[in-house]
């Protein structure tokens, strides 16, 4: 196929089958998670779930890629749903427009090979943890503030994000550019396609933090 | 007792508790009986709880452990944006 052909000198014919029969759903359309849905639909990741539960707006448009001046007040799995069609048409994709809670994490994950979080609440992001671990799945993690980022992959049981946020959600002191969430989604990508394939190593009870003022690249066993 | 020289070296917005120049990273000289907590009072850390602190690479959770000469103290400040 001529769509994957550049694919080929590092997915193999059978890996990019192995891609195509992989589900992976996606939690958040924003920042992050625009830009992994962009990338696993280019890459050939056959079966997408996105979750958002928001509508794009004015502010979202330095940074998310889905969102454009022609489709702000539209809901952004709406909007991330067409745009995986136009790219891949065969991709399946659902757009589930929920807010995720402790009540419905377990039904909307179920069945994934791999979860990727780019949701922008510790809070929520911890309930995913927990709920991952329930149902066997790894997670992918992501977040960014200003110039920070980090990632992690997190296994069923290894709670990373028990270990580093504490209390009550986290106030973004940083502010959301355009270029950490894309550095981010960018390794959190690189993550799944590994654990999906089996391939290289990935990131093991450790947080990668990135600081791009200073071009520091850190991995912290927490 | 005496005094102990440490480095520290702050992440994200916390560089800005050091001059510009040192870009987060400075060697400091305290008393020998400095806990983490009293660094952090030091340095101007006021959300202690919510911060990732390794000391010579190892995580650390309990703030009242004493510094020892030479120790390399890296504190990170979480982020949870999407």
């Amino acid at each position: 196929m001529d769509r994957y052909s550049r694919n080929k000198k590092m997915i193999s014919p059978d890996e990019q089958e192995k891609l195509s029969e992989s589900k992976v759903v996606i939690l958040g359309v924003g920042g992050l998670g625009g830009y992994v849905v962009e990338m696993l639909t280019r890459i050939g990741v056959g079966n997408l779930i996105l979750v958002d539960f928001d509508k794009f707006e004015t502010t979202n448009l330095n940074r998310q890629i889905i969102s454009r001046e022609d489709n702000l007040g539209l809901s952004k799995v709406g909007e991330a749903k067409k745009r995986v069609e136009a790219i891949n048409s065969e991709i399946e994709v659902t757009a589930i427009n929920k807010r995720i809670s402790v009540n419905n994490i377990d039904a909307i994950i179920k069945g994934a090979d791999i979860v990727v979080d780019g949701l922008d609440s510790s809070g929520l992001k911890k309930t995913v943890e927990r709920s991952c671990a329930e149902n066997n799945i790894p997670m992918v993690h992501g977040a960014i503030g200003g110039w920070a980022a980090q990632v992690a992959v997190i296994m069923p049981g290894d709670f990373i994000l028990d270990k580093i946020y504490k209390g009550d959600d986290l106030e973004n002191k940083m502010g959301n550019p355009s270029f950490t969430p894309a550095l981010a989604a960018s390794i959190q990508t690189g993550e799944v396609i590994k654990l999906l394939l089996g391939k290289g190593e990935v990131l093991d009870k450790e947080i990668l933090y990135i600081d791009l003022e200073y071009n520091s690249f850190t991995k912290l066993k927490v | 007792m005496g005094n102990i020289q440490v480095e520290i070296r702050l992440f994200a917005y916390l560089r800005e508790l050091l001059p510009s120049e040192s870009r987060g990273v400075k060697k400091i000289e305290v008393k020998d009986c400095l806990t983490i907590d009293n660094l952090m009072d030091e340095v101007g850390i006021i959300e202690k709880e919510i911060m990732i602190v390794m000391i010579n690479g190892i995580r650390k959770l309990d703030y009242n452990e004493s510094l020892k000469d030479g120790d390399r103290v890296a504190i990170f400040p979480p982020v949870g944006g999407g």
